[in-house]
């Protein structure tokens, strides 16, 4: 397999490999509508997912709601299931572990969410929030030593220790934020998944939450896995990018590459669809450009999903095309006609 | 116009003294941060408002504030279209969308049942739905959600007002859909001349259709400009704090954001004095202890003691 995310690393990627994170040919699948009588229609939501996360690196996952990109980032962390592939951390196999076996490992691998309050216990003081995963994973650690602990990681997370006595319901969205992030990092994990974890705050807020993460990351050298719908965020966050489109990779690469020459038509509609303020103003719709709608990720389109609202689609795109490298370029993508790097608009 | 919500000891004055005017025809963006006012500002308009409101608000010059519920409710059928955040606020979930739609034509214009379903087939087709027959047999949750927020733009439109106000409406969705959506908003205002006002959190959305833009925070506007004069170069402190904070995937790898430190003042903050100061990356004594007053500066209408020069906020 070759490696996908340090592209112009390969000897430093093949350390990686032992050391972060290596997923192979991941699938991801749910029942639905399952019922007394019959077991339900099994929905991939992950189709065939290889990356590697190299320690210290970030990969960004981007894609519409539905593309599978939070049910891959559970599934790496085992809170969903894993039906085919391999994921393993630093070298050790962690698909397939029941709850029980996996517990040691959430210590090394946690998450920061999306919406910081409903992710964080209301009924719990701030230092408690910080304290909890210290008494799950180092029962070791001393009532001093944790209490200095949690001290280190307010100052790391930019907070005053004033929060300590209060509840998450008092904290402003960024300040909740904050104590997610550190209540992820206090057990000095390996590797950081963070879902969507800037989509709820304030755009003045964000910024200073990316630049927090960014800062840990590199402080810790934390391996990152970063999941977002804004390209931006992720050209800004992350080191690679992997565009998941129907629970499949179709492209990915290092960010500078894909988001600035996509080689897939639907990396390409994403950009075009990223609003700024001085980017461009959207003109009134073209006559007879009637919307197209996702497709349903039950009964995806068969061969290239994306065929249905790709303007290059030929007859070639009902067989499934490959993610392989692209010419002159240090990036992969799944299409039959990729975007050339010359007529890259 | 003022908002203010009573609490246990003083009143949170959610929009505090906001004057602005929106002409036939034109499209204006509403940009700020959670707290700004920026919805409640415009509940207030359509008497939506559960706070205190005073001040006036005139639609071609018939005053809105003081109607009665039953008046205001004709405005706002007839007059105002109102397209929210999540479509299923708007839509009943056990009415086929033909009865949602045909329903504002028949009480608002008097037209039959056939003449307004008529219209709602036309208004679909205008909202860029691929299948109008098959949408109005529909009921809401069998629509995706973009689908919905076209269906929900349609219902706004049903009556023919004179201005449609959509507060969030692209939040929610993906950002082809938004981009769909957006460009529906600006095909709609140039093919019936109606008037929007386009609120949002996100400067990008805004700054992409609106003619001009008004740039709220902690209920008073910091700002007001044409599009481009406001993006090239804001004269509010926050304006600039606010663009450079935004992340644009158009951006160099290496540039900065730069975040905006702290967060809003305290509901019960004295204010009068500027209540970005403690935010702003050059407050002076003054702003602290004087509340600034509203200055005309080339297109801009700035709320700032020390609005920027062009060459600073180009910086």
């Amino acid at each position: 397999m070759r490696d996908i995310t340090a592209p112009n690393e390969s000897s430093a990627a093949s350390e990686g490999r032992t050391n972060g994170l290596s997923v192979e040919n991941v699938s991801v699948t749910y029942m639905t509508g399952s019922s007394f009588l019959s077991s339900g229609t099994p929905v991939r939501a992950v189709r065939n997912a290889s990356f590697t996360v190299p320690k210290g690196h970030t990969l960004g996952i981007v894609g519409e709601s539905g593309c599978g990109k939070s049910s891959l980032a559970r599934a790496l962390v085992g809170l969903a299931p894993v039906s085919e592939g391999r994921v393993s951390w630093g070298g050790q196999k962690i698909s397939g572990l029941d709850e029980k076996a996996f517990r040691p490992l959430r210590k090394d691998i946690q998450m920061v969410f999306q919406d910081p309050y409903s992710s964080l216990n209301p009924k719990l003081k701030v230092f408690d929030v910080l304290a909890e995963p210290l008494r799950t994973h180092m029962p070791e650690l001393s009532r001093a030593e944790m209490a200095q602990r949690v001290g280190e990681i307010l100052e790391i997370v930019g907070l005053q220790k004033e929060v300590m006595t209060r509840y998450s319901h008092e904290l402003s969205g960024g300040q909740a934020q904050r104590i997610g992030i550190g209540r992820a990092v206090i057990t000095r994990p390996g590797l950081l998944l963070c879902d969507e974890s800037v989509s709820a705050l304030d755009v003045s807020v964000q910024a200073t939450i990316l630049n927090l993460l960014k800062k840990l990351q590199a402080d810790l050298d934390l391996s990152m896995i970063f999941i977002s719908h804004d390209l931006g965020v992720i050209k800004y966050i992350a080191d690679s990018v992997a565009v998941l489109y129907l629970g499949q990779i179709v492209e990915s690469g290092s960010v500078e590459d894909v988001l600035g020459a996509p080689s897939h038509p639907y990396t390409q509609l994403l950009l075009q669809s990223s609003l700024s303020p001085d980017g461009r103003r959207v003109t009134a719709a073209i006559d007879g450009a009637e919307p197209v709608e996702l497709p349903s990720n039950t009964a995806p389109p068969k061969g290239c999903a994306f065929r249905t609202r790709c303007p290059r689609a030929q007859e070639k795109c009902k067989a499934p095309p490959e993610l392989r490298p692209m010419p002159g370029s240090a990036h992969r993508a799944a299409c039959h006609f990729p975007i050339l790097s010359q007529e890259a608009t | 116009m003022s908002v203010s919500f009573p609490s246990q000891d003083h009143h949170v004055l959610a929009v505090d003294g906001v004057s602005l005017s929106l002409a036939a025809g034109r499209i204006l963006g509403v940009v700020g941060e959670s707290g700004s006012g920026k919805s409640q500002l415009f509940k207030a308009v359509c008497g939506l408002s559960q706070g205190a409101v005073s001040g006036s608000a005139r639609l071609e010059g018939r005053e809105l504030i003081g109607l009665s519920n039953k008046e205001l409710g004709k405005v706002r059928g007839k007059e105002i279209g109102y397209v929210l955040q999540d479509p299923m606020t708007s839509l009943n979930p056990f009415l086929q969308i033909r009865t949602q739609l045909t329903e504002v034509a028949v009480r608002h214009l008097g037209l039959s049942k056939s003449d307004a379903l008529n219209r709602a087939r036309g208004l679909l087709k205008k909202v860029q739905i691929p299948e109008p027959e098959r949408t109005l047999r529909n009921y809401p949750h069998e629509l995706s959600g973009g689908m919905r927020q076209r269906v929900v733009i349609a219902m706004a439109l049903m009556a023919e007002p004179k201005v449609l106000i959509a507060d969030e409406p692209t939040t929610a969705l993906d950002a082809t859909v938004q981009l769909q959506i957006l460009r529906l908003l600006k095909s709609l205002n140039e093919s019936t001349g109606v008037s929007v006002v386009l609120i949002s959190h996100d400067i990008g959305v805004v700054s992409s259709v609106c003619d001009e833009v008004l740039v709220m925070y902690a209920g008073r506007v910091a700002e007001r400009a044409a599009v481009d004069d406001l993006i090239a170069a804001p004269r509010h402190p926050y304006t600039h704090q606010l663009i450079e904070s935004t992340p644009d995937v158009g951006h160099p790898k290496t540039k900065v954001l730069h975040g905006i430190p702290g967060g809003l003042p305290a509901p019960d903050t004295d204010r009068e004095r500027c209540l970005f100061a403690d935010r702003c990356f050059q407050s002076a004594p003054v702003c602290f202890s004087q509340r600034p007053s509203v200055r005309q500066i080339a297109s801009h209408q700035t709320l700032c003691h020390f609005p920027l020069e062009e060459e600073a906020a180009l910086a």
